[in-house]
């Protein structure tokens, strides 16, 4: 029991400590974006790696997400004889809630386990520590890049995998409830508004920062051999779900005071 | 031993180490070490395996700070600085890595240009030819556009040799620079770590297992054996050593040279 305790306890020191670096390597990751116009050549390869890597399964995510929201929602309002308004509870909830909550998701999968997978791979051969000895500051090169590939990119993709996910709702409804096009898009329009998809965009660039800082931290902190980078790799991928879901609530949390 | 040698070439300490200790976790690598480097000198550091030789070396450029001791670049402290000023001490130094350390995902001109390019000093016509000079010492003249992953082990550290080079420093570490090169590449690469020195008045740094090659081209070669330097001094006195240990070092070099050769 006691053992249960220490454990426990070093557990929960180490996390902090890892909070406490995240913190200050974003601090100088933020100081380093005043170079971002001499970086173009490192960030904007890193934007185009996110959008290529992740739209085919964006896509395909988004698709079947709208098509059973439309089903379930579509179900439940048959009842009352509502179907006319499946498109606004599938529009408000892709915005507000699963388009950033489901793009972190496949980004954390498909580029933050990359991320920490390469970085780490570099801290164990030393490449990080020979970029140092090139004076070379390994936040300005690896870290910066990505971060800003990451908070810009995440809120496109969200506006993608929103619409992505309307249309097929947009499907599921005419198909299955008989529900015009038209009467669900105006339904979309009488419903969603400006806001809401401003608070997911918001959310995502939110998620976009705990991504790139926590995929970076993991590779930057690895040491070891080889051996070490997938465990580093599931590490990160794990703290990164957590921290977006617990950041979720809170963001939600902040707009309803 | 050494003392009056050091006098003879020079004042000038480039680095010196005071009761260095490091420990990772309960492993004590260093356990007050001593050392100075007099600038302008090839100094060969020779050594089991784990004892501490690459810890050592990471030590002097400030990739690992110390638990206790002090180490000081050009008179200057480094183990309590951090930032643009540890930087700044950097940019004096080049490290040749154990593992070559070359970035994978650049090609061979890129890897060697890499600290140029990012300096910003210089024009790209004048880094290309930077890099084509480098690569033309090391012998790998042609392999500009390949990638690390299609050079063999021996390539890829004559790449680091190169890559550190370019930086035109004055004070190199080389970490292993001849293991796992043909015995005619390597004696290429002792010349040129010799003329580093006796042409561009550079400070070498060498750790080596090769004794032959620490005896050809170092001014001091030091032993490092239970995270302290047992022994110092020239190559002469080296060989001479009554020390134990030291003569072990040697003779097994000997054995394992007399078996290898053909
Ligand atoms: N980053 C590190 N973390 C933990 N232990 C290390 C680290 N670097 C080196 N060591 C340990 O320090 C000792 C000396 O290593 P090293 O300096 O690489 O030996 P060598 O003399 O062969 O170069 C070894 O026992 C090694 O396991
Ligand atoms: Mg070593």
């Amino acid at each position: 029991m006691g053992r249960f305790f220490t454990a426990l306890g070093e557990k929960l020191l180490s996390f902090f400590q890892s909070v406490g670096e995240m913190l200050q390597l974003l601090a100088a990751t933020i100081l380093w974006c005043r170079v971002v116009f001499k970086s173009l050549d490192k960030v904007l390869p890193q934007m185009g790696k996110i959008g290529a890597d992740t739209l085919p399964i964006a896509t395909l995510t988004a698709v079947f997400v709208g098509f059973v929201l439309a089903l379930q929602t579509g179900i439940a309002l048959k009842q009352f004889g509502q179907e006319e308004n499946i498109g606004a509870v599938v529009s408000l909830s892709m915005a507000r809630e699963l388009g950033p909550v489901l793009t972190a998701i496949l980004v954390i999968g498909r580029i933050g386990a990359a991320i920490t997978a390469e970085i780490a791979t570099m801290s164990v051969s030393e490449e990080i520590d020979a970029l140092k000895t090139l004076g070379i500051n390994p936040v300005r090169f690896l870290v910066m890049p990505r971060f800003l590939a990451c908070i810009t990119m995440l809120p496109v993709l969200v506006i993608y995998v929103d619409i992505i996910g309307m249309v097929g709702g947009a499907a599921v409804s005419k198909a299955y409830f008989g529900v015009p096009i038209g009467v669900y898009a105006d339904n979309v329009a009488d419903y969603l508004e400006f806001e809401d998809i401003a608070k997911g965009l918001v959310k995502s660039v939110v998620f976009g920062v705990i991504i790139a800082i926590v995929s970076c931290h993991r590779g930057l902190v690895t040491v070891g051999g080889p051996g070490e980078v997938g465990q580093a790799t599931t590490n990160s991928v794990v703290f990164s779900f957590v921290s977006v879901y617990v950041s979720n609530y809170f963001v939600t949390r902040l707009w309803l005071e | 031993m050494a003392g009056i040698n050091q006098g003879v070439i020079s004042n000038n300490k480039a680095i010196e180490i005071y009761q260095l200790h490091k420990w990772f976790r309960d492993n004590h690598v260093l356990r007050g070490l001593d050392l100075t480097i007099q600038a302008g000198t090839a100094t060969a550091i020779v050594g089991g395996s784990g004892t501490g030789k690459s810890v050592l070396l990471k030590h002097m450029v400030g990739l690992l700070k110390p638990d206790a001791g002090s180490i000081l670049v050009f008179g200057q402290e480094i183990t309590n600085t951090s930032g643009r000023k540890l930087e700044d001490i950097r940019r004096r130094f080049a490290m040749v890595f154990q593992g070559s350390a070359l970035l994978n995902s650049l090609t061979i001109e890129e890897n060697v240009g890499l600290g140029l390019v990012e300096q910003r000093r210089l024009i790209r016509q004048q880094i290309e030819e930077v890099v084509r000079e480098k690569l033309t010492l090391v012998g790998l003249r042609g392999k500009e556009k390949q990638l690390p992953g299609e050079l063999s082990g021996g390539m890829k550290k004559r790449v680091a040799i190169a890559r550190a080079l370019a930086m035109d420093p004055e004070i190199i570490l080389f970490d292993e620079p001849t293991t796992g090169l043909d015995p005619v590449m390597a004696e290429h690469i002792d010349t040129l770590i010799a003329d580093l020195k006796n042409k561009l008045r550079k400070t070498a740094i060498i750790v080596t297992h090769d004794m032959d090659s620490a005896f050809r081209i170092a001014d001091h070669i030091c032993m490092i054996y239970e995270g302290r330097i047992i022994e110092e001094g020239t190559p002469a006195e080296f060989r001479n050593s009554q020390n134990p240990i030291v003569e072990q070092f040697i003779s097994r070099f000997k054995r394992q040279g007399a078996v290898k050769a053909p």
